[in-house]
């Protein structure tokens, strides 16, 4: 059984950038459900919009990379912690 | 008290009229409050307002109640904002609108679990919303 988080998920997938309500960017982050990767819970004071959207596996590579271009603070794989080391994103 | 969040259906959105008075509205909302509001003291309203978009749609009309953070006392209600809000049509009227509903639909939540709710607090913030949104439209 392939479940919602499996990259190998067939479910099409969305890529967010999330924004503070100043226009600060401050992270990617992927979801299966439309809306409610963050709108089932208090979602306040903040800007979504969806960027790219396809399968979870495509959507895992992209995300990579634009975290790696442009890390937002509140992105925190390894591979965005090494890009704000090597001076890109905030 | 009012908290909003604002989750656009496309980057296209981005800059366009609909996120400059969904965030000038959030902003005012955030700027009235009082700081302390969601630290559980008080019940408030989260008022997510769902748009219309290139990539996603809500797959509901109108207005849906979501979360309840018991920790924060804060209830989401999710307004959905139709395409033709979204490319420009009145949004000011409808931002006034479905905030009143969403306080509404919060205040009716709220004495159904007896909790107090002030919505005078709100409807003070929502004029304050109102207010600042008719001097991006003037």
């Amino acid at each position: 059984v392939v479940h919602g988080n499996s990259a190998a998920s067939p479910r099409t997938a969305y890529l967010y950038e999330l924004y503070l309500k100043d226009g600060t960017f401050q992270k990617y982050g992927i979801s299966q459900n439309p809306y409610t990767g963050y709108s089932d819970a208090v979602m306040k004071n903040k800007d979504i919009f969806p960027i790219a959207s396809g399968p979870r596996s495509e959507m895992l590579v992209l995300e990579r990379q634009m975290v790696t271009a442009n890390p937002g603070p509140l992105d925190l794989e390894p591979w965005a912690k090494a890009a704000r080391a090597a001076g890109r994103g905030q | 008290m009012i908290a909003i969040g604002n989750h656009f259906g496309g980057p296209e959105q981005r800059g366009a009229l609909i996120h400059k008075m969904l965030n000038k509205a959030m902003n005012i909302a955030a700027d009235v409050s009082e700081p302390n509001y969601d630290d559980g003291t008080e019940a408030w309203v989260n008022p997510i307002f769902l748009v219309h978009g290139s990539m996603i749609r809500p797959d509901f009309e109108g207005y849906e109640l979501g979360h309840f953070s018991k920790k924060e006392k804060g209830l989401v209600v999710k307004i959905a904002v139709p395409q033709s809000v979204a490319d420009g049509e009145g949004i000011p009227e409808f931002i006034g609108i479905s905030l009143r509903e969403a306080v509404r639909l919060a205040a009716a939540h709220f004495a159904s679990k007896g909790i107090s709710f002030s919505t005078l607090k709100a409807e003070k913030i929502i004029l304050a919303i109102e207010s600042g949104l008719q001097q991006i439209s003037a």
